[in-house]
């Protein structure tokens, strides 16, 4: 077992209808997500890893200290456990100004006024907040609160660092700038990192290694690819549903450089847009077709399939190269289309279904 | 004042009404300020049973107000962050003050703590400590009425905080004791100096329960309520002066505090 | 106030103004006027006495401030006066009742009190009515002329609230009407005040101008002065002029 990170293994149940039971394992300078709809359990696991709450059975350990095992007793409250947590709202306290909120966590443990205030002004230009030192929570923007949370957080040195759907309070217009910028300061966080949130694309994004909870348990952990391209639920591939291709764009066209296992182009809507984009395809929007199809896809090319496998009502399709996209099917029509491993295909997607977003 | 276009005047009825609640509250004080014998003020403000009552009253009610925060303040937070049998018990008593006249009050108090009391009985006979009639019977009856503000505004308050900034505060490694003071109590002060501003204006404008309790006695319990009652028997004018005094010195304070009456 | 919401209510209530009579009576005569009323309603089919009682100067006051009450009892000469003086008397004011002090104390004389001199004594808890009514004006002559200086621990607004702490044990000793002490029963004793030091409180009674049952009034007052009101207040500890 190794002796850094977090290791958790617990269950615990708050009335007969929610139960939770959860194994979880995070080394250090990595992230994980814990991804999951509304109601599968991902608050009280932020409650329980903070020290908010404590459980019914199993063990906590941080960087090898056990700070919740019920069996021995032992339950290392909120305050005296060094976690520090990026909220949902961001809970930053409105009578203080930027900088006493950054201050707040070393203050409290005992660090002098002078100290406290140097280290948090070194966080706040750490995360680009120069300037707004002397704000009121209620005077910044989205962005800039939440990266005043995550300044908090980081500033009393934690062991492990919580984040709590850090960006569904912000705008979607300005969500994939501020993902950007989240995962460069992340990166500077050299202990491990949970990442709660119900956005999948924020979970493949983000994260290292994705679990993914339903109903107060862990039904898959894996790499995002991995989840992406071997779902074992209906949830985990309603999820990992979209194909996330990332290329760039220019006149309405995307192309895929080298190297990336993606050849090729696609045509898209947005004539527009120009750069580094991020495309989302899902996998439903993919038709298979045995030749050549006509029709208004603007998109077609000839590839193999590497993989299918059926996931009860639908069979997902793995595809090669020049664009590893996933394709779903009926069962019916993998059948009358004799679709095995190994056979050229024709695939055609429409630019209309074609989902583009700046990255 | 300029109406926006879309704004409709307000209904006839309802301006009829609302003008006949101003009223209510504008006219007794146009009826005492029209009986104020402006020239003997300076003479009548200066007696002696005024100078007392004004002393007696400012000790008391400030006195009041900060054993209600002493004691309402925890009261309070136990309310509204603690589960525990008999919660709803608590609760009413602490707004019986409320509803009970202050007579009652004074009466049970009386009954509780004077000498014959249940209470204040033993307390006489180990301490020799007598009750009513002396400051500090004041002060309890003060107390008694004025304290219920107090608990239920805070409670009000603490209700309306959302538990997840002592979370974080928690998660940040605040103590319990720092949350409150630099979490907790900043965020409700706006409610808290309100309560606190109607509880000390309770205090000071205490009768009922002052006089069945406390008696009345010039320089030791004569409150400027008493003082005025005594005064309307014998000497009007005095009542009148006294009772300007009164209505100046409330009106000051609601005036000195009123941004913060109504900052959310 | 509450004199005239009640005159309003009885109005109200299908009552003709003819028909209730509202009668201020100084607080020592409570229990009397009770019966007195009692009899007058007997003999007056139909009629509802509101009897107000409270301190003759509160009794005055309210008066002077236009409250419409019939019948003015006072437990001495000064507030009836000023009542007169004001015009609000239509007639003449009789004296109908005489009381005189008495030194009232718990049941059992806790405080050790045997007269008037004790109330120098700063050890006890003392009280009296407070200036300005009747009894405690009364209370303060009588003390001068015994030669003693008062250590009062409350000047109470009207004998009522003297006599309840009293009764209650929780003052030692206070100086009330005879009629107080009688009317106590068993809470309260009385001990003697010489004649030499008391003082013979007069009670007027008038109709006034202001009332709206000028007939009742008269025939209210001319009860109160007849044998059989006479008796109810002997009986109550009042002496008969």
């Amino acid at each position: 077992m190794s002796r850094e990170g977090l290791e958790a293994r617990f269950a615990l149940s708050r009335s007969s209808s929610f139960n939770l039971d959860v194994e979880l394992t995070v080394p250090p300078s990595s992230t994980a997500a814990l991804l999951g709809p509304n109601g599968a359990g991902k608050s009280t696991t932020v409650a329980v890893l903070a020290g908010l709450t404590g459980i019914d059975e199993g063990v906590i350990a941080l960087n090898g200290e056990v700070v919740d095992d019920p069996t021995k007793d032992v339950f290392v409250p909120a305050r005296e456990r060094r976690v520090g947590v990026v909220f949902q709202d961001y809970m930053l306290f409105p009578n203080m100004d930027v900088v006493e909120n950054v201050a707040f966590g070393l203050r409290s443990r005992g660090v002098d006024r002078e100290q406290a205030v140097a280290r948090a002004s070194e966080w706040i230009s750490l995360l680009g907040l120069d300037g707004a030192e002397r704000k009121r929570p209620g005077e910044l923007s989205g962005g800039q609160a939440q990266r005043v949370a995550l300044a908090r957080a980081l500033a009393g040195d934690p062991d492990l660092l919580l984040l709590d759907e850090p960006l569904a309070a912000l705008d979607v217009t300005i969500r994939s700038d501020l993902r950007r910028q989240l995962a460069e300061h992340l990166s500077v966080f050299p202990g491990p990192r949970l990442l709660i949130t119900h956005d999948p694309t924020e979970a493949f994004l983000l994260a290292d290694e994705v679990h993914i909870i339903e109903d107060g348990s862990i039904t898959q952990s894996g790499s995002p690819d991995d989840i992406r391209l071997r779902p074992r639920t209906r949830f985990a591939a309603d999820l990992a549903g979209a194909n996330l291709l990332t290329g760039v764009a220019r006149d309405g066209v995307v192309t895929f450089g080298e190297g990336t296992g993606r050849d090729g182009i696609l045509r898209i809507v947005d004539h527009v847009l120009t750069g580094p984009v991020m495309l989302t395809i899902a996998p439903a929007a993919v038709s298979v077709h045995l030749e050549r199809p006509e029709g208004s896809a603007r998109n077609s090319w000839l590839t193999t399939i590497e993989q299918l496998e059926p996931i009860r009502d639908r069979v997902r399709i793995g595809l090669g190269p020049p664009l590893a996209i996933t394709a779903e099917v009926t069962p019916e029509a993998t059948e009358s289309l004799g679709l095995e491993t190994g056979l050229q295909v024709w695939v055609a997607v429409k630019a209309t279904e074609i989902g583009v977003e700046g990255a | 004042m300029s109406r926006g276009r879309a704004e409709e005047r307000a209904p006839v009825s309802l301006i009829v009404l609302a003008i006949l609640g101003a009223g209510l509250f504008a006219v007794p004080l146009l009826g005492l300020i029209w009986r104020v014998p402006w020239r003997q003020l300076p003479a009548l403000l200066t007696d002696d049973v005024v100078i007392d009552a004004l002393g007696l009253s400012l000790v008391t009610s400030l006195t009041s107000t900060g054993i209600a925060l002493l004691l309402g303040f925890p009261l309070a937070w136990l309310l509204a962050n603690r589960e525990f049998p008999g919660r709803r018990l608590v609760r009413g008593l602490v707004l019986l003050p409320l509803v009970l006249p202050p007579v009652v009050g004074g009466a049970a108090l009386l009954f509780a703590l004077g000498r014959r009391g249940l209470v204040g009985e033993p307390l006489y006979q180990t301490t020799g400590l007598v009750l009513p009639f002396s400051i500090w019977g004041v002060v309890l009856a003060t107390t008694f009425v004025a304290m219920p503000f107090l608990v239920i505004t805070v409670e009000g308050a603490l209700r309306n905080l959302d538990r997840r900034y002592e979370g974080a505060a928690a998660s940040l490694g605040a103590s319990r004791w720092t949350v409150l003071r630099r979490v907790t109590i900043p965020m409700i002060a706006p409610s808290l100096i309100a309560g606190m501003v109607l509880t000390w204006a309770r205090a000071f404008g205490e009768f009922g329960a002052t006089i069945t309790f406390a008696g009345n006695l010039q320089g030791r319990t004569q409150t400027l309520p008493l003082a005025v009652f005594v005064a309307l028997e014998s000497n009007r004018d005095l009542a009148v002066a006294i009772s300007l005094l009164m209505v100046v010195i409330s009106l000051a304070v609601l005036v000195a505090l009123r941004e913060r009456w109504w900052k959310p | 106030m509450a004199l005239a919401l009640a005159g309003a209510l009885a109005a109200c209530s299908g009552q003709s103004a003819e028909e209730t009579l509202v009668v201020s009576a100084a607080a020592s005569l409570d229990e009397a006027f009770n019966e007195i009323a009692t009899v007058f309603e007997e003999e007056h089919p139909g009629t509802d006495v509101l009897l107000n009682f409270a301190g003759s100067s509160t009794l005055r006051e309210q008066i002077l401030e236009g409250s419409p009450v019939d019948v003015f009892a006072s437990a001495n000469i000064s507030n009836m006066d000023a009542v007169v003086e004001a015009g609000e008397i239509s007639g003449q004011p009789e004296i109908f009742a005489l009381n005189q002090l008495q030194i009232a104390v718990p049941a059992g004389n806790p405080g050790g009190v045997d007269g008037l001199a004790d109330f120098s004594n700063e050890f006890l808890l003392l009280g009296l009515c407070a200036e300005g009514v009747p009894c405690g004006d009364f209370a303060r002559e009588s003390l001068a002329l015994a030669g003693v200086v008062p250590a009062v621990d409350s000047n109470e607004p009207d004998v009522r609230a003297l006599l309840t702490k009293i009764a209650a044990g929780e003052l030692d000793a206070g100086i009330t009407y005879v009629t107080d002490v009688v009317a106590s029963g068993g809470d309260v004793e009385g001990i003697v005040i010489p004649d030499e030091f008391n003082t013979v409180a007069e009670y007027p009674i008038a109709t006034v101008s202001s009332g709206t049952s000028p007939e009742l009034a008269a025939a209210f007052v001319e009860l109160v002065r007849s044998e059989t009101g006479q008796a109810i207040l002997r009986d109550h500890g009042f002496a008969s002029p």
